[in-house]
């Protein structure tokens, strides 16, 4: 987080009044807003190990994620006013769906695919449950020119971005000027995803020391690093990369997962491994949304995966609630901007 | 001296001013046509540019010996998203990332087509280097292109894969230079 010292103090008075006199003699522009936009400094454990995105591409700052937050909360992205990215991500489940199997877009159009949670973006090496986006950049333009999702386009939000009474402010306060490009607009909606960071579940707490696991917590955990952890890897819980569950196809919507993005025969049917953070409020589960509960999902994998007794699948329940971030999804900073 | 690329239809120049040609009771009209051309330059950089039918007749390039049709994989992820390469040109699948490499919409001989040529995920990669070296006109004959490809090629392409492959590489085959 950003740290006052006194030399900052000196340097913010001073910059006050350069900035006062500026102003004084721009006539009635005195109220000039400070020209540079604060530091955001991301305070991630060390155990998530290096991000994947590049931050010094898109430096973080407070103006920049205020931006990205007013837009992701902001209706005026799809075609018709009516959904904003959090309709299918809200910050009260891990900015996830729940109830909704299947993405819902304006007009109450149905998608292919259940929505994922944003968390830990910044970890992730691909987006989408194909892996068709490989950048976190690239993802942000996904749901809004999708048909059933906002079914947008960017030169309709601009025009709309240009004529509000707030966005030209937003976007000088985060860049220095009000112009408003695809750039711009990329980095503020990725500076505000790359802040959801999910670091404060039990299994956290213990992680650090603050906590012990309860002995049936111990017992799941012992069974989930055996049986689940090669691709739930922790502590992101998830392995960047694609496999099958030996879920069958679906036979409506006929998703072959990763094939769609290589064409390749041995994609088929391979989907990317979710984190199983928060795994507590993102139901329902898999690409489908097909699982309504997490027992659900144990019996699956007992059944065509791995052999489970019933009190195995009660340990390992009671071990994946241990990755629920109360703090994450009531954390009043990312929800929606009041 | 610069080198020049344009687009013929059997003998006659396809133009901004002249997007629906009849030749030889052959038709074409073309609504869109756009592509990627990148300049290589000595150090191995690539500078790029969109060239689009509908703004200019013919494409006015530097004097270099090396060019692309495409746009290379590293551009594609760690895209800049300005310039050429904001996606407000029209050339970026939201979908998946990366950029259209050839993208034409028209009618030919009364059956429409949807082309939007591009990929850069291997085996299906529409990426093409060309070494024009002394020669100073690049054109390309889009009768006969479209007269090569087989009759069972479809019409509609419009995401990366064997086809749109197919089609790019038949598509780059019919640069001539002179």
């Amino acid at each position: 987080m950003y740290r006052w010292t006194k030399h900052r103090g000196k340097f913010l008075v001073f910059t006050l009044c350069a900035v006062l006199v500026y102003g004084v003699s721009q006539g009635e522009r005195w109220f000039t807003p400070l020209a540079q936009p604060q530091v955001y400094d991301l305070d991630p454990p060390r155990y998530f190990g290096d991000m994947v995105y590049d931050l010094s591409s898109n430096p973080l700052t407070t103006e920049g994620i205020a931006l990205g937050r007013a837009l992701f909360y902001d209706p005026i992205l799809s075609v018709d006013s009516t959904i904003s990215c959090a309709s299918c991500h809200s910050s009260y489940t891990a900015f996830s769906h729940v109830d909704h199997a299947l993405s819902h877009g304006i007009g109450d159009t149905i998608g292919k695919r259940n929505a994922p949670p944003i968390q830990n973006v910044g970890w992730h090496k691909t987006f989408r449950w194909d892996g068709g986006l490989t950048h976190l950049d690239a993802q942000v333009m996904a749901p809004l020119h999708n048909a059933t999702e906002m079914a947008s386009n960017l030169p309709l939000v601009f025009e709309r971005l240009r004529r509000s009474d707030h966005y030209p402010a937003l976007f000088e306060a985060a860049f220095g000027d009000t112009s408003i490009s695809t750039r711009r607009f990329i980095d503020a909606l990725v500076q505000f995803q790359l802040i959801l960071i999910s670091d404060n579940a039990k299994y956290d707490s213990v992680r650090r020391g603050e906590a012990k696991f309860t002995a049936q917590e111990k017992k799941g955990f012992k069974l989930f690093k055996r049986n689940c952890a090669s691709c739930h890897k922790p502590p992101l819980f998830m392995n960047n990369d694609f496999t099958s569950n030996n879920l069958p196809v679906d036979s409506s919507l006929i998703d072959l997962g990763r094939f769609h993005v290589t064409h390749r025969p041995h994609d088929s049917l391979l989907f990317k491994t979710p984190s199983l953070r928060n795994i507590e409020y993102t139901y329902p589960y898999m690409h489908d949304g097909r699982f309504k509960t997490i027992y659900e999902v144990l019996d699956h994998y007992n059944e065509h995966v791995m052999p489970l007794s019933h009190e195995e699948q009660t340990e390992i329940y009671a071990f994946l609630l241990t990755l629920s971030d109360y703090s994450f999804i009531r954390n009043p900073d990312f929800a929606f901007p009041r | 001296m610069r080198h020049v690329f344009f687009f013929l239809f059997t003998t006659t120049l396809l133009s901004a001013q002249n997007l629906r040609l009849e030749v030889n009771a052959d038709e074409v009209e073309m609504e869109v046509f756009m592509l990627y051309i990148g300049q290589i330059s000595e150090h191995g950089d690539i500078t790029y540019e969109l060239y689009d039918l509908s703004a200019q007749s013919s494409f006015d390039l530097p004097y270099i010996s090396s060019f692309v049709l495409g746009v290379d994989s590293v551009s594609q992820v760690l895209s800049s998203f300005e310039g050429v390469f904001d996606p407000l040109q029209g050339m970026y699948w939201t979908w998946q990332n990366g950029y259209i490499a050839v993208k034409m919409e028209g009618r030919y001989k009364g059956d429409d087509f949807v082309y939007h040529l591009g990929g850069f995920r291997e085996p299906f990669v529409c990426y093409h280097a060309l070494e024009v070296a002394d020669h100073s006109l690049l054109t390309i004959d889009l009768d006969a292109f479209y007269e090569s490809l087989p009759s069972d090629v479809s019409r509609h392409i419009m995401s990366p894969g064997s086809e749109a492959k197919n089609v790019f590489d038949t598509f780059v085959a019919h640069v001539s230079l002179d």
